[in-house]
C-alpha cells in the first residue's frame, strides 16, 4: 500500500462546506458548489489555481456539479437542496444561466451528463423520489420527463457509456458503435440501484433493472467508462458501509454483484469515482479516509493505495 | 436526506489520462440545520496518480524508438514461415534489441550519477538503478543468447558485482591502510580484503600485496606470493570447453587446500587472514556464508567459489535455497522481491512485482517477453497459478502497455508516443486511442494539427468532428470567428455556423456596419457549402456592388437574398432598408425605368406586409427597427426612416407605377 503523491491543496474561500468538486474535460478547469449557495469555478494551471468565477442563484445548499462536454461550449449543471437544477453557460468571457429546471419537489441531490455521443442530456435526482431527464434541443428549447424512481428519495445519477463494452475493438472510423441504447443507474433511499434505459418506440424511460444487494440507502452510484473493459460496470456505496461492484456481460444479461472487500468499511461509504480508463475506483468513506482499488488479473479488488484526511 | 451529521471525505477522479484526483471534506448537511457551526474546510486537494519525473520522461521518450523496432521486427519475422533457423535468428535480434534497452537504462543511470552530489538526485538515480538490475537480470536470465551453460553463473556474478557491490573503503580508511605498517592488524583491512577476495575482485591482490615485506626468503612473503598466485590461476570458464574447465577447477581447488594445509605463520594475523583466503577460493560454504551480508551477496560469491559451473535454473534454485536460509530476505522492497521471483524463475509473479516498481519496467520487459515467448525460448508453460503461460504474459502485455500509454498521455510532452503504445495492443488498443485522443488538451495549432493527424492516421471520423467541434467552441470564446467556423465547418456543425452567422446579421443590425466582412472573405466558402455562410458572403458582396453603382446586379442579388429566407426575421428590415436606394435609384431615372420587376414588388411588399402586421407577434420586427433607426439616419447618408418602414412602401408604390407603365410601353419589353 502507498500514499497519495503531489499534494496541491486549494483554498476555495467557500463559506460553508464543499459538497462537491469536479474537473472539467481537461482538467484546467475546477468547479466547486457548498453549503454557501455558491458555485466557484477556478483556473488549473500546474502550480497556479486562479479563481474566474462565482456563480450565485441557488437559494439552497449546492450538492453536485456536472460539466457538459466541451463539444457543446463551457456549460455547468448544479443541482441544489433548493429543488432547483441550474445549467450555467459561459458567453462572452462571461457566465449566465441559461435554463433553470425547477420541476422537482425536493432536494436536488445529483445531476450528470449522458455520453456527448447522445447530445447534451442532463439527469437528475431528487429527494422527492423522482429523476429527471432534461435534453437540450436544435431549437434551442428543452425537453425535460421526470418520473418517479426510488420511494423516499433519489440520491444519485450516473450513465452508461455510449458503446457497447469491448465493441470499439472490431470498428475503426466511422460513427462509433452507437447500439449501447441510452442507459444510466440511480441509487436511492429504498436501498436500491436502478437500472433505466431509454426505449425509442415508446419515447420514455424505463425500469430495466432493480439491483438488491445493500441494505441501507445507496449514497452514490458510478458507471465505469468501457474503455478497454470487456463488460459493463456499475459502482455502488452505501449507508450500510459497502461498495458493490455490479458487473454485466451484455444488456441483455444478469447483473452479478460482488463486494469490493469482504468485511464493511468502518464507516459510511458516500463517494464512488472511476479513473477516466475505469481500471481505478475511487472510495471515499466516513472515516475519512479515500482508497483506491483495482482489479487484478484474477478478477479480485485490491486496494492501490489509500490517503487518509490530516 | 440529512439524517448524517458527520464529517466525511468527497473524491472525485479528473476524467484526463493524469488521473487527478480530487478530494475534499465534506459534511451532507446544510448550514441552516447546524446549532453550533463548524469552521468549514474550503480546500480542495488535488493529487496526481499518473506524474513522471523528468529523469522518467527523458528514458521514455528514449526508449520509444525501440519498442517501435521491437514491434517492427517482430512483426516481419512472425509474418513470414517460422523455421528453426528464422527463430534463431528472431532470438539473436531480439537478444540485440534486450541489449540495447540494457546500454539506454546504463547510459541513464550513468547522466544521474554525475549529479549524485545533489541529494535531490540520489533517489532518482537509486530507482534507475533499480529498472537496470531487473532488466539485466532478466537480460542473463531469459534474454542472452549463452554460448556455455556455465556463462549463467559467471553472468550471475557479473549481475551481483555490479548491482549490489561491496561496501566500498572511504577515503579516509584508504588513507589510515596506506599509512600503517602492518596493516594484516588491522580488522579493516581484513575485512576489506575478504569481501575483495569474496567477489572475486582484481583489487584484492593488490590489497593483499601490502603486506609483503619484500624479502623473498621471508616465510610469510613466501606464503603471500603462493596465495596471490593461487588467486592468478583460478580456471576462467571463457575460452575453454567445458569439460576441461571442471577438471581443471577441481585440479585448482585440490592445489588451493594443499597449499593451506601447508601454511604455517609466525605471524598469527597473517596466518588468519591467508587461511581465510584460501577457505574462501577452495569454496567452504561455511565461511562464505559467514562474510557475506545478504542473500543476493551470498548467491554472487557461491556462484564464484563453489557452484561455478551451476549451468541450469534447477542448480540455481539450489544455491539460492542455501542462500536464502543462511540469509532470509528482510524488509523486501518492490525492487527485491521481483529480482526474487525471476530468479527463481517464478516469471509471472516477477513480471508483477515490476508494476509496482515502475509501469514503464513492467511494460517494456512483458513486451519483449512476450516475443521471445512466441518463439518457444522461455522457460516457463504454466503461472503460478497453473493458467498458460503465454495466454496470461499477452495478456499481461497489453494491460501493462495499456495503463503505461494513459500515463504517457496524461503528459504534456509525452503524450503522442502513447499512440504508439496502442497501436501495439491488439485487444484494446483502438478502443484507447478512440477515448483518449479526444482527451488531449489543445493548446497550440501544431497540436490540434498533430491530434487530428493522429484521427486522420487511425482513421477517426466521429472522434475528428469532436475535436474540430471543442477547438471550434474554445476559438469562439475566444472570439477568433474566422478560426472557430472553419472547425465548426470542419465538423460539419451547421447549426453552429449558422448561430454565428446570425451573430454578425444581429451586428449589422445593431451597427449598419459590415464588421465581420474580412472574416467571411477569408474564409473557403465553396468547400464549406454553408446556407449561411453563403447568406452573409453573398450579403457582404451585395454591399460592393452598391458601392460599384452595380445597381442591376445588386438588385438581382438582394432579390436572391431576400428570396432565400435564410435569415432570422430580425433581419428582414435590414434587406429592405437595402431596396431603398435601389429604389431611388429608379426614382432618379429620367426614363422612368424601375428597377424591380412587379414580381418583384410584390414579393418585397409581402415581407413588408408579414413583418409588420399586426395579427402576429412583431416584437422581432419592432425590436429590429429601433435598432436600426438609431443609424439609418439622413446624417449618416440614408433615407430618413420610420418604425413602420412607410418609405420603402411608399418607393415601392412609386416603382409599381412605373413597372406597370413599362410593362406597357413596348420599348421597354426587352428589359422585363
Amino acid at each position: 500500500m502507498s500514499t497519495l503523491y503531489d499534494q496541491h491543496a486549494l483554498e476555495t474561500q467557500h463559506e460553508d462546506m464543499i459538497h462537491d468538486a469536479q474537473l472539467d474535460y481537461y482538467g484546467k478547469k475546477l468547479a466547486t458548489c457548498s453549503s454557501d449557495r455558491s458555485i466557484k469555478i477556478f483556473e488549473i494551471d500546474g502550480e497556479n489555481r486562479r479563481l474566474v468565477e462565482t456563480l450565485k442563484g441557488h437559494e439552497g445548499p449546492v450538492w453536485q456539479i456536472a460539466w457538459a462536454h466541451p463539444k457543446f461550449g463551457n456549460i455547468l449543471a448544479s443541482s441544489s437542496y433548493d429543488s432547483k437544477v441550474i445549467i450555467w453557460k459561459e458567453q462572452n468571457g462571461n457566465w449566465s444561466k441559461i435554463k433553470e429546471h425547477s420541476m422537482h419537489t425536493a432536494s436536488v441531490n445529483s445531476v450528470a451528463w449522458a455520453p456527448h455521443d447522445f447530445g447534451p442530456i442532463l439527469a437528475c435526482a431528487s429527494s422527492d423520489g423522482k429523476v429527471s431527464v432534461l435534453t437540450f434541443k436544435d431549437d434551442g428549447t428543452w425537453d425535460a420527463r421526470i418520473f418517479e424512481a426510488h420511494g423516499i428519495g433519489a440520491n444519485s445519477v450516473s450513465w452508461a457509456p455510449a458503446t457497447v463494452p469491448g465493441s470499439l475493438v472490431q470498428v475503426t472510423g466511422g460513427a462509433p458503435n452507437l447500439k449501447q441504447s441510452k442507459r444510466f443507474a440511480s441509487g436511492g433511499c429504498d436501498n436500491l440501484v436502478k437500472v433505466w434505459a431509454y426505449r425509442e418506440e415508446s419515447d420514455s424511460w424505463t425500469e430495466e433493472d432493480s439491483l438488491e444487494g445493500h441494505s441501507d440507502w445507496v449514497r452514490d452510484v458510478a458507471w465505469a467508462p468501457n474503455i478497454g473493459l470487456p463488460k459493463s460496470y456499475l459502482a455502488s456505496c452505501s449507508q450500510d458501509k459497502t461498495v458493490l461492484i455490479w458487473t454485466q456481460d451484455n444488456s441483455k444479461s444478469d447483473w452479478n454483484k460482488k463486494s469490493l472487500q469482504p468485511e464493511r468499511f468502518p464507516d459510511v461509504v458516500w463517494r464512488v469515482s472511476w479513473s477516466l480508463s475505469g481500471n481505478i475506483l475511487a472510495v471515499s468513506c466516513g472515516d475519512n479516509k479515500v482508497s483506491l482499488w483495482k482489479e487484478n488479473l484474477r478478477d479480485d479488488w485490491e486496494i492501490v493505495s489509500e490517503l487518509t484526511d490530516q | 436526506m440529512y439524517r448524517i451529521e458527520q464529517d466525511s471525505v468527497g473524491v472525485t477522479f479528473n476524467p484526463t489520462p493524469k488521473n487527478d484526483v480530487a478530494y475534499y471534506l465534506a459534511r451532507k448537511y446544510p448550514k441552516e440545520q447546524v446549532e453550533e457551526h463548524k469552521q468549514a474546510d474550503g480546500k480542495i486537494y488535488i493529487d496526481s496518480l499518473n506524474s513522471i519525473a523528468s529523469w522518467q520522461k527523458l528514458l521514455y521518450n528514449d526508449v520509444h524508438n525501440l519498442f517501435i523496432q521491437a514491434q517492427q521486427i517482430a512483426n516481419n519475422e512472425l509474418a513470414t514461415n517460422v523455421d528453426a533457423f528464422q527463430n534463431s535468428s528472431l532470438r539473436s535480434t531480439l537478444c540485440q534489441v534486450a541489449r540495447e534497452y540494457s546500454s539506454i537504462l546504463e547510459n541513464h543511470a550513468k547522466d544521474l550519477k554525475k549529479q549524485l552530489e545533489d541529494d535531490a538526485y540520489n533517489s532518482d538515480f537509486h530507482q534507475m538503478m533499480e529498472f537496470f538490475s531487473i532488466w539485466e537480470l532478466c537480460r542473463i536470465l531469459l534474454f542472452s543468447p549463452r554460448r556455455k551453460s556455465t556463462d549463467l553463473a559467471s553472468d550471475l556474478v557479473y549481475w551481483v558485482n555490479k548491482f549490489i557491490p561491496p561496501n566500498e573503503l572511504t577515503l579516509e580508511e584508504e588513507h589510515h591502510l596506506e599509512t600503517v605498517l602492518k596493516p594484516q592488524n588491522e580488522p579493516l583491512f581484513r575485512d576489506h580484503l575478504i569481501k575483495l577476495v569474496l567477489r572475486g575482485d582484481i583489487r584484492a591482490k593488490e590489497l593483499l600485496s601490502r603486506c609483503l615485506i619484500g624479502d623473498e626468503t621471508n616465510l610469510s612473503d613466501r606464503a603471500i606470493e603462493s596465495v596471490l598466485q593461487a588467486i592468478s590461476s583460478k580456471p576462467q570458464g571463457k575460452d575453454i570447453e567445458e569439460v576441461d574447465y571442471i577438471i581443471k577447477w577441481v585440479d585448482w581447488r585440490a592445489e588451493c587446500s594443499k597449499l593451506q594445509d601447508q601454511l604455517k605463520l609466525p605471524d598469527k594475523e597473517l596466518q588468519f587472514i591467508l587461511n581465510a583466503i584460501l577457505d574462501i577460493l577452495r569454496g567452504d560454504d561455511a565461511i562464505i556464508l559467514n562474510n557475506c551480508t545478504t542473500w543476493a551477496d551470498s548467491l554472487g560469491c557461491l556462484l564464484l567459489h563453489h557452484y561455478p559451473t551451476t549451468t541450469d535454473h534447477t542448480e540455481l534454485r539450489v544455491v539460492l535455497d542455501i542462500c536464502f536460509r543462511a540469509k532470509p530476505v528482510e524488509d523486501e522492497r518492490d525492487s527485491e522481491k521481483a529480482v526474487i521471483k525471476f530468479l527463481c524463475q517464478e516469471i509471472d509473479q516477477g513480471l508483477i512485482q515490476c508494476q509496482n516498481v515502475d509501469l514503464w519496467l513492467a511494460a517494456h520487459l512483458s513486451d519483449i517477453l512476450s516475443k521471445f515467448a512466441k518463439i518457444d525460448t522461455i522457460p516457463q508453460s504454466k503461472t503460478s497459478s497453473g493458467a498458460p503461460f503465454i495466454d496470461w504474459l499477452l495478456a499481461f502485455r497489453e494491460s501493462c502497455l495499456l495503463d503505461y500509454g494513459e500515463l504517457l498521455a496524461g503528459h504534456s510532452t509525452l503524450w503522442s508516443i502513447a499512440f504508439d503504445y496502442f497501436k501495439y495492443c491488439p485487444k484494446y488498443g483502438i478502443d484507447y486511442i478512440q477515448q483518449l485522443i479526444v482527451k488531449i488538451p489543445m493548446d497550440t495549432e501544431t497540436k490540434i494539427h498533430k491530434v487530428l493527424n493522429i484521427c486522420k492516421k487511425y482513421d477517426l471520423r466521429e472522434e475528428s468532428k469532436t475535436i474540430c467541434k471543442i477547438v471550434a467552441h474554445k476559438f469562439l470564446r475566444e472570439k477568433r470567428y474566422t478560426s472557430s467556423l472553419s472547425y465548426f465547418a470542419k465538423a460539419n456543425d451547421k447549426l453552429q455556423i449558422k448561430l454565428i452567422t446570425h451573430q454578425f446579421l444581429n451586428d449589422v443590425i445593431d451597427t449598419g456596419e459590415l464588421k465581420y466582412e474580412e472574416i467571411i472573405e477569408s474564409l473557403p466558402l465553396q468547400e464549406i457549402a454553408d446556407t449561411s455562410l453563403n447568406f452573409l458572403s453573398q450579403y457582404c458582396e451585395f454591399h460592393h456592388l452598391l458601392q460599384e453603382r452595380n445597381f442591376e446586379t445588386a438588385k438581382s442579388l438582394l432579390m436572391n437574398l431576400i428570396k432565400s429566407q435564410e435569415s432570422p426575421k430580425s433581419f428582414w428590415p435590414v434587406l429592405l432598408v437595402n431596396t431603398l436606394p435601389l429604389l431611388r435609384q429608379g426614382s432618379e431615372k429620367s426614363d422612368a425605368k424601375s428597377v424591380f420587376t412587379r414580381e418583384e414588388i410584390f414579393e418585397i411588399l409581402c415581407i413588408l406586409e408579414e413583418i409588420t402586421s399586426f395579427h402576429k407577434n412583431n416584437q422581432e420586427f419592432e425590436k429590429s427597427m429601433r435598432c436600426i433607426m438609431k443609424w439609418h439616419t439622413r446624417d449618416n447618408g440614408y433615407d430618413e426612416i420610420d418604425d413602420k418602414l412607410k418609405i420603402v412602401r411608399l418607393r415601392l408604390a412609386h416603382d409599381s407605377a412605373k413597372a406597370f407603365t413599362a410593362k406597357r410601353n413596348p420599348i421597354y419589353n426587352d428589359f422585363f
